[in-house]
């Protein structure tokens, strides 16, 4: 049996009996989800403190439900559901001011030719990058974070996110335009 | 289809992992535990209090709840049962009356105190076998 195969079995494994209350077995899995967990939450977070206390409220939450959830539901997209539920209900409570917004929702022409890295280095246009879906609104930091960090497919992100697809497309769509204005401003 | 804006978006760099994050998460989790079991023992402490304050309510009365049931021995049963082949009316009408006794005699014992021991002692047991119940199938769920 390959190693990845039996990581697979492992992780079943510890994944039942956490969900039967066994606290050492859900510790495990805080172990081996959080990185991942932290990096997908931190890219829609706004800043450090905020995914450090997504994704702790995320874990309290998920040791509660755990018990009730469905048994063959997969955990990596029950947890991302759980954290963007909590990074909803902490934005909820907070002055909707508290976000930047680089643009409101109407739509930037596309450019398919040669992208900004002709005019900059690759390293600053990541850098710019970073600072542009930091400055996106919450709901298009989300089809970022879950497209490109957690690598989900449209259908995953519908369901984490809890909207019709053609949303999460039209989402990520804006998002993208809005990012692709935003590196091809030379004075921002 | 992919393009440039794809691409560094998919290279896009994120913050250092805090390394100390899984061990704090697990410390809040401890603690969240330790906080439910004091909140599950404190709990367990006053159901066994108001089982005893239950008893307590129930126990003076059940002994006249006891004397007014009717004598249910062997030989009072023969001899009922001999009457009924006699006097078949005679018996039936007896026993309705004795049964009907029995029952003036409960409803007098069933004061407030007696129902609201009863309640208690009720509720308790229910709570006590559920809670095993649950705990069981999780017991079992983890040797499994």
């Amino acid at each position: 049996m390959s190693v990845s195969r039996e990581q697979e079995r492992d992780e079943a494994e510890l994944d039942r009996r956490a969900r039967a209350g066994d606290p050492e077995a859900f510790d495990r899995l805080v172990e081996n989800h959080t990185p991942r967990l932290y990096r997908i939450v931190r890219r829609f977070a706004s800043d450090r403190g905020e995914a450090e206390a997504i994704v702790q409220e995320t874990w309290l939450r998920a040791w509660r439900a755990l018990p009730r959830s469905v048994d063959d539901r997969p955990l990596a997209p029950w947890l991302v559901r759980i954290a963007i539920n909590v990074a909803r209900d902490i934005w909820r409570k907070k002055r909707p001011l508290d976000f930047a917004d680089i643009g409101g929702d109407e739509e930037f022409l596309e450019d398919e030719g040669p992208g900004p890295e002709e005019r900059m280095s690759q390293k600053e246009a990541l850098e710019k990058l970073v600072r542009g879906v930091e400055r996106l609104r919450p709901e298009y930091r989300m089809v970022i974070a879950l497209r490109y960090e957690a690598g989900f497919s449209y259908q995953e992100m519908a369901s984490v996110l809890d909207l019709p697809i053609n949303t999460v497309r039209t989402h990520l769509h804006r998002a993208k335009s809005e990012l692709r204005h935003w590196l091809e401003t030379d004075d921002v | 289809m992919s393009d440039w804006l794809d691409d560094l978006l998919e290279m896009m760099p994120v913050d250092p992992y805090p390394e100390d994050l899984a061990e704090r998460v697990q410390a809040r989790l401890a603690l969240v535990r330790r906080r439910s079991r004091r909140t599950r023992h404190v709990l367990h402490l006053v159901l066994v209090l108001v089982s005893i304050v239950g008893l307590w309510l129930i126990l003076p009365r059940a002994e006249m709840f006891l004397t007014s049931a009717p004598n249910l021995s062997l030989g009072a049963f023969e001899e009922w049962l001999s009457a009924l082949a006699r006097s078949p009316g005679e018996s039936l009408l007896n026993f309705i009356g004795t049964i009907a006794t029995w029952i003036s005699g409960l409803a007098s014992a069933l004061d407030i105190e007696f129902v609201l021991g009863l309640g208690i002692l009720t509720a308790s047991a229910l709570y006590g076998v559920i809670n095993l119940l649950s705990n069981g199938a999780a017991q079992e769920e983890v040797m499994a």
